[in-house]
């Protein structure tokens, strides 16, 4: 169910080198979370430490972009911030109301599950009427 | 996804829980799509279908998937390129595949909300919580190594006016 197909990449800016893609079919079953506060083995601990340590290195550089922002603005000596010192890109800006499109979208989206004989697989689609489209 | 459709029991669980048995009403290997029906679902919310041909790049976007199982998973992002061109293989078991090589290629949103395993088919909404694209597939470093490194940043949706010209045509046959 899993495939892992290659995939080139031939945007027309790009060259024709392949990209590793993968499908977005999940093939196991729900993973079963621990209650909160209760710990529990994990085979991949190193990997998982790996990972924390990557998102603190990245909020720590986050929190160094922003202070750079703000002494920019004090050099200025007129006791206001540049508009230029708060136009660094994000991918969520705050005018995007995250939570009020949620609540409106979420009730439309179902999710598929395909059970096989030698597994499953799961997806999620957007309802229109009675038919739904993956 | 679409081949394990045609070959698999479907069910389909909605949002607030209840679960219905769902069947297959066409598939298109070829455009990684296909269209289900549930059966006894009498109060579906259907989902507003935007247009993909006014996305820009920037634009805002909010996927919602299951990944890893977790329904009702979101994510946001930006759209990151658009005309992507995307060629998977990999549906082997398929026997609507039309094309020789068993490729289904087009011309995807590229994202960087965050995508993974259990997406497949969930919607990419934008800032107006209309359905612009079809999540269909990330990039994926290790996957050559038979391991997936969860999402980089780097996913793919089918446009919604692509899946719109299918639905459409679908409907003009049944």
């Amino acid at each position: 169910m899993s495939q892992q197909p290659e995939v080139p990449d031939r945007n027309s800016n790009a060259s024709d080198e392949t990209m590793p893609l993968l499908l977005l079919t999940h093939p196991r079953p729900e993973p079963k979370v621990p209650p909160s506060g209760q710990t529990q083995p994990h085979p991949n601990r190193k990997k998982r430490v790996t990972a924390v340590l990557a998102a603190a290195i990245l909020t720590a550089g986050a929190v160094g972009g922003v202070t750079g922002g703000l002494i920019s603005a004090n050099v200025g000596g007129d006791g206001t911030a540049s508009e230029s010192t708060s136009s660094t890109a994000t991918a969520n800006p705050a005018n995007l109301d995250v939570s009020a499109v949620t609540k409106k979208i979420l009730p439309s989206v179902v999710q598929v599950t395909v059970t096989m004989p030698n597994g499953e697989a799961v997806g999620s689609v957007s309802s229109s009427a009675r038919t739904v489209a993956f | 996804m679409v081949s394990d459709a045609a070959h698999g029991q479907l069910t389909v669980t909605l949002n607030d829980g209840r679960e219905l048995d769902a069947r297959v009403v066409s598939t298109a290997p070829e455009r990684d799509l296909a269209v289900l029906q549930a059966e006894g679902a009498n109060d579906l919310r259907p989902a507003a279908i935007g247009d993909s041909r006014s996305v820009n790049v920037g634009d805002q976007v909010i996927a919602v998937g299951s990944p890893a199982g977790l329904q009702g998973t979101v994510t946001s992002g930006v759209v990151s390129a658009l005309n992507r061109k995307v060629t998977v293989s990999g549906e082997p078991r398929s026997p609507y595949t039309q094309s020789s090589t068993g490729e289904t290629s087009y011309r995807a949103v590229q994202t960087d909300a965050a995508l993974d395993q259990g997406n497949s088919g969930g919607p990419l909404f934008n800032a107006n919580g209309e359905v612009i694209g079809i999540n269909s597939a990330m990039y994926s470093p290790s996957s050559m190594l038979g391991q997936s490194s969860g999402s980089v940043g780097i996913g793919f949706a089918i446009p919604s006016n692509d899946a719109q010209e299918y639905l459409n045509t679908v409907a003009e046959e049944s």
